[in-house]
Protein backbone atom coordinates (compact mmCIF):
# COMPACT_ATOMS: atom_id res chain seq x y z
CA UNK A 1 0.00 0.00 0.00
CA UNK A 2 1.20 3.52 -0.70
CA UNK A 3 1.73 5.10 2.66
CA UNK A 4 1.60 8.73 3.66
CA UNK A 5 -0.84 11.39 2.64
CA UNK A 6 -1.43 12.67 -0.85
CA UNK A 7 0.22 16.04 -0.66
CA UNK A 8 0.53 18.28 -3.67
CA UNK A 9 3.60 19.93 -2.18
CA UNK A 10 4.65 23.51 -2.65
CA UNK A 11 5.07 24.87 -6.17
CA UNK A 12 8.34 26.38 -4.99
CA UNK A 13 9.71 22.86 -4.58
CA UNK A 14 9.06 21.96 -8.18
CA UNK A 15 11.45 21.86 -11.04
CA UNK A 16 10.51 24.18 -13.91
CA UNK A 17 8.74 22.75 -16.91
CA UNK A 18 5.38 21.43 -18.04
CA UNK A 19 3.42 18.63 -16.46
CA UNK A 20 2.15 20.40 -13.38
CA UNK A 21 -0.40 17.63 -13.01
CA UNK A 22 2.43 15.28 -12.08
CA UNK A 23 2.62 16.81 -8.61
CA UNK A 24 0.17 14.49 -6.89
CA UNK A 25 1.81 11.34 -8.16
CA UNK A 26 5.26 12.68 -7.35
CA UNK A 27 4.11 13.36 -3.82
CA UNK A 28 2.59 9.94 -3.65
CA UNK A 29 5.85 8.33 -4.68
CA UNK A 30 8.06 10.30 -2.36
CA UNK A 31 5.77 9.64 0.57
CA UNK A 32 6.79 6.00 0.61
CA UNK A 33 8.37 5.05 3.84
CA UNK A 34 11.02 2.62 2.73
CA UNK A 35 14.00 2.52 0.43
CA UNK A 36 14.14 0.59 -2.78
CA UNK A 37 14.83 0.94 -6.47
CA UNK A 38 12.66 2.97 -8.81
CA UNK A 39 12.98 2.37 -12.52
CA UNK A 40 11.76 5.57 -14.17
CA UNK A 41 11.15 5.29 -17.90
CA UNK A 42 10.65 8.55 -19.78
CA UNK A 43 12.42 11.28 -17.87
CA UNK A 44 10.77 14.44 -19.04
CA UNK A 45 11.23 18.07 -18.20
CA UNK A 46 8.37 17.91 -15.74
CA UNK A 47 8.60 18.15 -12.01
CA UNK A 48 8.32 14.43 -11.37
CA UNK A 49 12.00 13.62 -11.51
CA UNK A 50 12.88 16.69 -9.50
CA UNK A 51 10.34 15.77 -6.91
CA UNK A 52 11.66 12.25 -6.64
CA UNK A 53 15.23 13.41 -6.53
CA UNK A 54 14.67 15.92 -3.79
CA UNK A 55 12.26 14.18 -1.59
CA UNK A 56 11.78 10.48 -2.09
CA UNK A 57 13.12 7.77 0.11
CA UNK A 58 14.16 5.43 -2.63
CA UNK A 59 17.69 4.17 -2.39
CA UNK A 60 18.13 4.47 -6.14
CA UNK A 61 16.38 5.87 -9.16
CA UNK A 62 17.28 4.49 -12.55
CA UNK A 63 16.29 7.05 -15.13
CA UNK A 64 15.80 5.95 -18.72
CA UNK A 65 15.05 8.09 -21.70
CA UNK A 66 15.31 7.90 -25.45
CA UNK A 67 17.18 11.13 -25.63
CA UNK A 68 20.34 11.85 -23.77
CA UNK A 69 20.40 15.35 -22.37
CA UNK A 70 23.42 16.60 -20.53
CA UNK A 71 21.36 19.06 -18.54
CA UNK A 72 19.29 16.15 -17.27
CA UNK A 73 22.29 14.23 -16.11
CA UNK A 74 23.11 16.93 -13.64
CA UNK A 75 19.71 16.64 -12.07
CA UNK A 76 19.44 12.92 -11.86
CA UNK A 77 20.84 11.73 -8.63
CA UNK A 78 21.72 8.16 -9.23
CA UNK A 79 22.16 6.95 -12.74
CA UNK A 80 21.20 8.05 -16.21
CA UNK A 81 21.14 5.83 -19.25
CA UNK A 82 21.11 6.76 -22.90
CA UNK A 83 18.56 4.16 -23.81
CA UNK A 84 14.96 3.73 -24.65
CA UNK A 85 12.75 0.72 -24.30
CA UNK A 86 11.42 0.45 -27.81
CA UNK A 87 13.58 -1.36 -30.32
CA UNK A 88 14.50 0.34 -33.58
CA UNK A 89 12.83 3.57 -32.62
CA UNK A 90 13.10 7.18 -33.59
CA UNK A 91 13.23 10.26 -31.43
CA UNK A 92 11.04 13.14 -32.57
CA UNK A 93 11.91 16.43 -30.95
CA UNK A 94 9.10 18.69 -29.76
CA UNK A 95 7.02 20.34 -32.48
CA UNK A 96 4.66 23.03 -31.32
CA UNK A 97 3.06 22.01 -28.06
CA UNK A 98 3.73 18.29 -28.32
CA UNK A 99 6.53 16.92 -26.15
CA UNK A 100 9.15 14.86 -27.93
CA UNK A 101 8.17 11.27 -28.49
CA UNK A 102 9.33 7.98 -29.96
CA UNK A 103 8.01 6.36 -33.10
CA UNK A 104 8.51 3.03 -34.83
CA UNK A 105 9.44 4.77 -38.05
CA UNK A 106 10.61 8.27 -38.92
CA UNK A 107 7.48 10.41 -39.04
CA UNK A 108 9.21 13.61 -40.11
CA UNK A 109 12.54 14.72 -41.46
CA UNK A 110 13.54 15.73 -37.94
CA UNK A 111 13.13 12.14 -36.68
CA UNK A 112 16.39 10.85 -35.25
CA UNK A 113 17.26 7.19 -34.78
CA UNK A 114 18.20 6.43 -31.19
CA UNK A 115 19.85 3.62 -29.27
CA UNK A 116 17.22 1.23 -28.03
CA UNK A 117 16.88 -1.73 -25.71
CA UNK A 118 14.16 -3.76 -24.08
CA UNK A 119 13.42 -2.91 -20.48
CA UNK A 120 13.98 -6.53 -19.48
CA UNK A 121 17.55 -6.28 -20.80
CA UNK A 122 18.19 -3.15 -18.78
CA UNK A 123 16.50 -4.43 -15.66
CA UNK A 124 18.40 -7.71 -15.73
CA UNK A 125 21.29 -6.07 -13.90
CA UNK A 126 19.27 -5.07 -10.85
CA UNK A 127 18.63 -7.43 -7.94
CA UNK A 128 15.41 -5.63 -7.02
CA UNK A 129 12.94 -3.21 -8.55
CA UNK A 130 10.29 -1.77 -6.27
CA UNK A 131 8.61 0.79 -8.45
CA UNK A 132 8.30 1.08 -12.21
CA UNK A 133 7.34 4.58 -13.40
CA UNK A 134 6.43 4.99 -17.06
CA UNK A 135 5.69 8.26 -18.88
CA UNK A 136 6.47 7.72 -22.53
CA UNK A 137 3.83 9.44 -24.64
CA UNK A 138 1.76 6.58 -25.99
CA UNK A 139 4.47 3.92 -25.87
CA UNK A 140 3.38 2.60 -22.49
CA UNK A 141 2.06 -0.70 -23.79
CA UNK A 142 5.33 -1.43 -25.58
CA UNK A 143 7.31 -0.53 -22.46
CA UNK A 144 5.24 -2.84 -20.28
CA UNK A 145 5.43 -5.61 -22.89
CA UNK A 146 9.20 -5.24 -22.96
CA UNK A 147 9.28 -5.55 -19.17
CA UNK A 148 7.16 -8.68 -18.74
CA UNK A 149 10.08 -10.70 -17.34
CA UNK A 150 11.09 -8.02 -14.85
CA UNK A 151 7.52 -7.48 -13.73
CA UNK A 152 7.07 -11.19 -13.12
CA UNK A 153 10.39 -11.44 -11.29
CA UNK A 154 10.36 -8.32 -9.11
CA UNK A 155 6.62 -7.63 -8.76
CA UNK A 156 7.14 -3.85 -8.60
CA UNK A 157 4.38 -1.35 -8.03
CA UNK A 158 3.69 0.25 -11.42
CA UNK A 159 2.80 3.85 -12.13
CA UNK A 160 1.99 4.61 -15.78
CA UNK A 161 0.93 7.84 -17.37
CA UNK A 162 -1.39 7.22 -20.29
CA UNK A 163 -4.24 8.70 -22.29
CA UNK A 164 -7.68 7.35 -21.47
CA UNK A 165 -7.64 5.34 -24.67
CA UNK A 166 -4.81 3.16 -23.41
CA UNK A 167 -6.22 2.44 -19.95
CA UNK A 168 -8.28 -0.51 -21.04
CA UNK A 169 -5.33 -2.02 -22.90
CA UNK A 170 -3.07 -1.59 -19.86
CA UNK A 171 -5.62 -3.05 -17.48
CA UNK A 172 -6.08 -6.01 -19.81
CA UNK A 173 -2.35 -6.54 -20.02
CA UNK A 174 -1.54 -6.22 -16.33
CA UNK A 175 -4.47 -8.13 -14.89
CA UNK A 176 -3.25 -11.54 -16.12
CA UNK A 177 0.12 -10.68 -14.59
CA UNK A 178 -1.55 -10.43 -11.20
CA UNK A 179 -1.93 -6.66 -11.00
CA UNK A 180 -4.93 -4.59 -10.12
CA UNK A 181 -5.53 -0.90 -10.58
CA UNK A 182 -4.96 0.77 -7.22
CA UNK A 183 -6.09 4.21 -8.29
CA UNK A 184 -6.19 6.63 -11.18
CA UNK A 185 -4.52 9.86 -10.30
CA UNK A 186 -5.08 13.14 -12.09
CA UNK A 187 -3.36 13.77 -15.40
CA UNK A 188 -3.76 10.16 -16.48
CA UNK A 189 -1.45 8.43 -14.01
CA UNK A 190 -2.56 4.88 -13.28
CA UNK A 191 -1.14 3.20 -10.20
CA UNK A 192 -1.12 -0.60 -10.23
CA UNK A 193 -0.38 -2.83 -7.28
CA UNK A 194 0.72 -6.45 -7.54
CA UNK A 195 -1.46 -9.11 -6.01
CA UNK A 196 0.25 -11.76 -3.96
CA UNK A 197 -0.04 -15.16 -5.68
CA UNK A 198 -2.48 -16.48 -3.09
CA UNK A 199 -4.98 -13.67 -3.69
CA UNK A 200 -6.07 -15.15 -6.96
CA UNK A 201 -6.46 -18.54 -5.30
CA UNK A 202 -8.65 -16.92 -2.66
CA UNK A 203 -10.66 -15.20 -5.40
CA UNK A 204 -11.33 -18.50 -7.11
CA UNK A 205 -12.14 -20.40 -3.93
CA UNK A 206 -14.35 -17.70 -2.50
CA UNK A 207 -16.68 -17.75 -5.50
CA UNK A 208 -18.75 -20.34 -3.68
CA UNK A 209 -19.41 -17.81 -0.91
CA UNK A 210 -21.78 -14.82 -1.03
CA UNK A 211 -20.36 -11.67 -2.67
CA UNK A 212 -20.04 -9.73 0.58
CA UNK A 213 -18.02 -12.50 2.21
CA UNK A 214 -15.90 -12.95 -0.91
CA UNK A 215 -14.92 -9.28 -0.90
CA UNK A 216 -13.91 -9.54 2.75
CA UNK A 217 -11.73 -12.58 2.02
CA UNK A 218 -10.02 -10.83 -0.87
CA UNK A 219 -9.44 -7.69 1.18
CA UNK A 220 -7.89 -9.76 3.97
CA UNK A 221 -5.62 -11.51 1.47
CA UNK A 222 -4.50 -8.21 -0.01
CA UNK A 223 -3.79 -6.78 3.44
CA UNK A 224 -1.63 -9.74 4.30
CA UNK A 225 0.15 -9.27 0.99
CA UNK A 226 1.01 -5.70 1.92
CA UNK A 227 2.34 -6.79 5.29
CA UNK A 228 4.67 -9.32 3.71
CA UNK A 229 5.93 -6.76 1.20
CA UNK A 230 6.61 -4.31 4.01
CA UNK A 231 8.54 -6.91 5.97
CA UNK A 232 10.58 -7.68 2.88
CA UNK A 233 11.55 -4.04 2.56
CA UNK A 234 12.67 -3.87 6.18
CA UNK A 235 14.75 -6.96 5.63
CA UNK A 236 16.94 -5.23 3.04
CA UNK A 237 19.58 -2.96 4.57
CA UNK A 238 19.46 0.76 3.80
CA UNK A 239 22.53 0.81 1.55
CA UNK A 240 21.50 -2.21 -0.44
CA UNK A 241 20.53 -0.21 -3.49
CA UNK A 242 24.00 1.28 -3.94
CA UNK A 243 24.97 -1.43 -6.36
CA UNK A 244 26.10 -1.32 -9.90
CA UNK A 245 24.09 -3.32 -12.44
CA UNK B 1 -29.31 9.76 -55.34
CA UNK B 2 -26.47 11.68 -53.86
CA UNK B 3 -24.90 13.98 -56.47
CA UNK B 4 -21.18 13.78 -57.13
CA UNK B 5 -20.34 17.15 -55.64
CA UNK B 6 -17.49 17.34 -53.19
CA UNK B 7 -17.49 20.00 -50.46
CA UNK B 8 -14.66 21.21 -48.25
CA UNK B 9 -14.77 24.07 -45.77
CA UNK B 10 -11.82 26.23 -44.76
CA UNK B 11 -12.30 29.02 -42.25
CA UNK B 12 -9.26 30.96 -41.14
CA UNK B 13 -11.27 33.20 -38.81
CA UNK B 14 -9.41 36.39 -39.58
CA UNK B 15 -5.94 34.87 -39.70
CA UNK B 16 -4.58 35.73 -43.10
CA UNK B 17 -1.93 34.00 -45.19
CA UNK B 18 -2.18 30.64 -43.43
CA UNK B 19 0.02 28.00 -45.02
CA UNK B 20 -1.91 25.16 -46.68
CA UNK B 21 -0.38 21.90 -45.43
CA UNK B 22 0.51 18.84 -47.44
CA UNK B 23 -2.06 16.62 -45.70
CA UNK B 24 -4.89 18.98 -46.72
CA UNK B 25 -3.68 18.78 -50.32
CA UNK B 26 -3.67 14.99 -50.09
CA UNK B 27 -7.15 14.93 -48.57
CA UNK B 28 -8.52 16.72 -51.62
CA UNK B 29 -6.45 14.81 -54.15
CA UNK B 30 -7.35 11.35 -52.79
CA UNK B 31 -11.03 12.35 -52.54
CA UNK B 32 -11.01 13.51 -56.15
CA UNK B 33 -9.51 10.21 -57.26
CA UNK B 34 -11.75 7.80 -55.33
CA UNK B 35 -15.03 9.75 -55.23
CA UNK B 36 -14.80 11.01 -58.84
CA UNK B 37 -16.78 14.23 -58.25
CA UNK B 38 -18.13 16.35 -61.07
CA UNK B 39 -17.14 19.43 -59.15
CA UNK B 40 -15.20 20.27 -55.98
CA UNK B 41 -16.62 23.21 -54.04
CA UNK B 42 -14.19 24.82 -51.63
CA UNK B 43 -16.01 27.07 -49.17
CA UNK B 44 -13.63 29.55 -47.58
CA UNK B 45 -13.47 32.95 -45.93
CA UNK B 46 -9.91 33.79 -47.02
CA UNK B 47 -7.43 32.02 -49.20
CA UNK B 48 -4.48 30.17 -47.67
CA UNK B 49 -1.00 30.35 -49.19
CA UNK B 50 1.82 28.00 -50.08
CA UNK B 51 2.88 25.66 -52.86
CA UNK B 52 0.30 22.99 -52.00
CA UNK B 53 -2.51 25.54 -52.24
CA UNK B 54 -1.14 26.79 -55.55
CA UNK B 55 -1.03 23.21 -56.80
CA UNK B 56 -4.59 22.25 -55.81
CA UNK B 57 -6.38 25.54 -56.41
CA UNK B 58 -6.96 25.10 -60.17
CA UNK B 59 -8.92 21.92 -59.41
CA UNK B 60 -11.33 23.69 -57.06
CA UNK B 61 -14.34 25.91 -57.45
CA UNK B 62 -13.78 28.58 -54.82
CA UNK B 63 -16.94 29.62 -52.98
CA UNK B 64 -16.41 32.68 -50.79
CA UNK B 65 -18.37 31.97 -47.63
CA UNK B 66 -18.85 33.96 -44.46
CA UNK B 67 -18.84 31.78 -41.38
CA UNK B 68 -22.06 32.45 -39.43
CA UNK B 69 -21.79 33.98 -35.98
CA UNK B 70 -25.12 32.58 -34.83
CA UNK B 71 -27.92 30.21 -35.73
CA UNK B 72 -31.54 30.68 -34.66
CA UNK B 73 -30.28 33.42 -32.36
CA UNK B 74 -27.80 31.09 -30.65
CA UNK B 75 -24.21 32.28 -30.72
CA UNK B 76 -21.61 30.13 -32.50
CA UNK B 77 -18.31 30.87 -30.80
CA UNK B 78 -15.95 28.24 -32.14
CA UNK B 79 -14.88 28.04 -35.81
CA UNK B 80 -15.56 24.29 -35.75
CA UNK B 81 -19.19 24.87 -34.75
CA UNK B 82 -19.57 27.48 -37.48
CA UNK B 83 -18.21 24.99 -39.97
CA UNK B 84 -20.69 22.38 -38.69
CA UNK B 85 -23.57 24.66 -39.63
CA UNK B 86 -22.09 25.65 -43.00
CA UNK B 87 -21.65 22.05 -44.13
CA UNK B 88 -25.26 21.15 -43.29
CA UNK B 89 -26.53 24.20 -45.18
CA UNK B 90 -24.41 23.49 -48.24
CA UNK B 91 -25.45 19.83 -48.35
CA UNK B 92 -29.11 20.73 -47.96
CA UNK B 93 -28.78 23.19 -50.83
CA UNK B 94 -26.89 21.15 -53.37
CA UNK B 95 -26.27 17.71 -51.85
CA UNK B 96 -22.99 15.86 -52.28
CA UNK B 97 -20.17 14.68 -50.09
CA UNK B 98 -18.71 16.81 -47.32
CA UNK B 99 -15.26 15.90 -46.00
CA UNK B 100 -13.12 17.50 -43.34
CA UNK B 101 -9.71 18.51 -44.61
CA UNK B 102 -8.02 16.15 -42.15
CA UNK B 103 -9.29 13.07 -43.95
CA UNK B 104 -7.93 10.76 -46.60
CA UNK B 105 -9.74 8.46 -49.03
CA UNK B 106 -8.44 5.04 -49.99
CA UNK B 107 -10.96 3.13 -52.14
CA UNK B 108 -13.94 3.81 -54.44
CA UNK B 109 -17.05 5.27 -52.80
CA UNK B 110 -19.41 4.30 -55.63
CA UNK B 111 -21.62 1.96 -53.59
CA UNK B 112 -22.43 4.71 -51.07
CA UNK B 113 -24.13 7.06 -53.52
CA UNK B 114 -27.34 4.99 -53.66
CA UNK B 115 -28.40 6.08 -50.15
CA UNK B 116 -30.36 9.26 -49.32
CA UNK B 117 -27.69 10.24 -46.77
CA UNK B 118 -24.68 8.55 -45.19
CA UNK B 119 -22.96 9.05 -41.85
CA UNK B 120 -20.31 6.95 -40.12
CA UNK B 121 -20.11 5.63 -36.58
CA UNK B 122 -17.14 6.70 -34.49
CA UNK B 123 -16.10 5.06 -31.26
CA UNK B 124 -15.50 7.53 -28.44
CA UNK B 125 -12.80 7.39 -25.78
CA UNK B 126 -15.31 6.09 -23.25
CA UNK B 127 -16.42 3.22 -25.49
CA UNK B 128 -19.66 4.90 -26.53
CA UNK B 129 -20.49 5.74 -30.13
CA UNK B 130 -21.35 8.86 -32.09
CA UNK B 131 -22.07 9.81 -35.68
CA UNK B 132 -19.19 12.05 -36.65
CA UNK B 133 -19.83 14.89 -39.09
CA UNK B 134 -16.31 14.86 -40.54
CA UNK B 135 -17.82 12.76 -43.34
CA UNK B 136 -21.38 13.51 -44.46
CA UNK B 137 -23.04 12.42 -47.69
CA UNK B 138 -26.50 13.62 -48.61
CA UNK B 139 -28.99 14.23 -51.37
CA UNK B 140 -30.27 17.85 -51.62
CA UNK B 141 -32.96 18.69 -49.06
CA UNK B 142 -32.54 15.42 -47.17
CA UNK B 143 -35.06 15.20 -44.31
CA UNK B 144 -32.54 13.86 -41.79
CA UNK B 145 -30.14 16.74 -42.39
CA UNK B 146 -33.01 19.20 -42.36
CA UNK B 147 -34.14 17.92 -38.95
CA UNK B 148 -30.53 17.93 -37.74
CA UNK B 149 -30.11 21.59 -38.67
CA UNK B 150 -33.50 22.40 -37.15
CA UNK B 151 -32.32 21.00 -33.82
CA UNK B 152 -29.72 23.78 -33.70
CA UNK B 153 -32.56 25.90 -32.28
CA UNK B 154 -31.40 24.47 -28.95
CA UNK B 155 -27.69 24.88 -29.74
CA UNK B 156 -25.27 25.19 -26.85
CA UNK B 157 -21.53 24.67 -26.86
CA UNK B 158 -21.48 23.41 -23.28
CA UNK B 159 -20.63 19.99 -24.68
CA UNK B 160 -18.11 20.16 -27.50
CA UNK B 161 -19.54 17.45 -29.76
CA UNK B 162 -23.18 17.40 -28.65
CA UNK B 163 -24.58 18.77 -31.92
CA UNK B 164 -21.96 17.38 -34.30
CA UNK B 165 -21.68 13.78 -33.02
CA UNK B 166 -24.11 12.85 -30.23
CA UNK B 167 -27.27 14.46 -31.54
CA UNK B 168 -27.18 12.76 -34.98
CA UNK B 169 -26.65 9.39 -33.28
CA UNK B 170 -29.81 9.86 -31.22
CA UNK B 171 -31.71 11.14 -34.24
CA UNK B 172 -30.69 8.15 -36.37
CA UNK B 173 -31.96 5.77 -33.66
CA UNK B 174 -28.98 3.48 -34.15
CA UNK B 175 -29.78 0.07 -32.68
CA UNK B 176 -27.75 -2.76 -31.18
CA UNK B 177 -27.00 -3.93 -34.71
CA UNK B 178 -25.41 -0.52 -35.35
CA UNK B 179 -27.84 0.17 -38.19
CA UNK B 180 -29.93 3.26 -38.68
CA UNK B 181 -33.51 3.13 -37.46
CA UNK B 182 -34.60 5.54 -40.19
CA UNK B 183 -34.95 5.26 -43.92
CA UNK B 184 -33.60 8.73 -44.73
CA UNK B 185 -30.08 8.08 -43.45
CA UNK B 186 -27.70 5.15 -43.77
CA UNK B 187 -25.14 4.47 -41.05
CA UNK B 188 -21.76 2.97 -41.89
CA UNK B 189 -19.79 1.00 -39.24
CA UNK B 190 -16.71 2.58 -37.55
CA UNK B 191 -14.37 0.74 -39.91
CA UNK B 192 -15.65 2.65 -42.92
CA UNK B 193 -14.41 6.13 -42.01
CA UNK B 194 -13.35 6.34 -38.37
CA UNK B 195 -10.78 3.64 -37.75
CA UNK B 196 -8.35 4.23 -36.18
CA UNK B 197 -10.24 6.19 -33.55
CA UNK B 198 -9.08 9.50 -32.12
CA UNK B 199 -7.00 7.74 -29.45
CA UNK B 200 -3.37 8.68 -30.11
CA UNK B 201 -2.29 5.15 -29.26
CA UNK B 202 -4.54 3.79 -32.01
CA UNK B 203 -3.38 6.42 -34.51
CA UNK B 204 0.00 4.75 -34.52
CA UNK B 205 -1.64 2.15 -36.78
CA UNK B 206 -2.04 4.85 -39.41
CA UNK B 207 1.09 6.95 -39.00
CA UNK B 208 3.71 4.52 -37.67
CA UNK B 209 2.63 1.06 -38.75
CA UNK B 210 1.52 -0.53 -41.99
CA UNK B 211 -1.84 -1.92 -40.91
CA UNK B 212 -4.36 -2.95 -43.57
CA UNK B 213 -7.79 -1.36 -43.30
CA UNK B 214 -9.72 -3.45 -45.83
CA UNK B 215 -13.13 -2.00 -44.93
CA UNK B 216 -12.08 1.64 -44.90
CA UNK B 217 -13.33 4.04 -47.55
CA UNK B 218 -11.05 6.53 -45.85
CA UNK B 219 -9.75 7.76 -42.54
CA UNK B 220 -10.24 10.74 -40.32
CA UNK B 221 -6.77 11.90 -39.27
CA UNK B 222 -7.97 13.65 -36.10
CA UNK B 223 -5.41 16.37 -36.63
CA UNK B 224 -6.60 18.22 -33.55
CA UNK B 225 -5.14 15.31 -31.57
CA UNK B 226 -1.95 14.64 -33.54
CA UNK B 227 -1.22 17.72 -35.65
CA UNK B 228 2.19 18.35 -34.08
CA UNK B 229 2.88 14.68 -33.59
CA UNK B 230 2.30 13.51 -37.16
CA UNK B 231 0.32 15.62 -39.60
CA UNK B 232 2.41 18.77 -39.72
CA UNK B 233 5.67 16.76 -39.72
CA UNK B 234 4.81 14.93 -42.93
CA UNK B 235 6.88 15.77 -45.97
CA UNK B 236 6.88 14.35 -49.45
CA UNK B 237 10.25 12.70 -48.76
CA UNK B 238 8.96 10.92 -45.66
CA UNK B 239 5.80 9.79 -47.44
CA UNK B 240 7.85 8.45 -50.34
CA UNK B 241 10.42 6.62 -48.24
CA UNK B 242 8.60 5.27 -45.18
CA UNK B 243 5.99 2.52 -45.44
CA UNK B 244 3.06 3.32 -43.16
CA UNK B 245 -0.65 2.92 -43.80
CA UNK B 246 -1.09 6.63 -44.38
CA UNK B 247 2.03 7.08 -46.47
CA UNK B 248 1.17 4.16 -48.74
CA UNK B 249 -2.39 5.46 -49.17
CA UNK B 250 -1.29 8.87 -50.37
CA UNK B 251 2.03 8.11 -52.04
CA UNK B 252 0.63 8.05 -55.57
CA UNK B 253 -0.95 11.47 -55.10
CA UNK B 254 2.11 13.50 -54.13
CA UNK B 255 2.43 16.72 -56.10
CA UNK B 256 6.19 16.56 -56.45
CA UNK B 257 6.84 19.89 -54.83
CA UNK B 258 9.94 20.31 -52.74
CA UNK B 259 8.34 22.42 -50.03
Amino acid sequence: MITGELNAGSPADLMPGPGFGEMPVASLIRSRKFGGVCLHVGVGEGPLIGHIEHGCRFGGIVCLDAFHREEHRGRISWKAKHVSVVENCYWNPPAGRTPGFLSYVPVGEDSEKVVAAKLDEIAAGYPRIDLLCVDVNNHEIEVLESARGSIAKHRPEICVKADAGSWELMDAMLEPLGYRLHRRIQDGYNYYMPDAPWIRSVSVLSRVFPAKFRLKMEAAARKSSMIFRTIARFAIPAGASDFEP
Amino acid sequence: MIPRILHFCYFSEGQSLLRFPLYYYLAIRTAMHWIRPETVLFHLDSEPVGPYWDAIRPSLEIVPTVAPDSIYGRRLNHPAHKSDVVRLNKLLDSGGVYLDLDTVCRKPWDDLFKHPAVLGLQENLDGTFGLCNAVVMSEPGNSFLSEWLGNYRDFSDDSWDEFSVRLPLRMARVGEDRRSGRTDVHVEPPGSFFKPSCIPYHLKDLFEKDVPFPDAYGHHLWDSMVRDRYCSRLTEKIIREVDTSYNKTVRDFLPGIAA
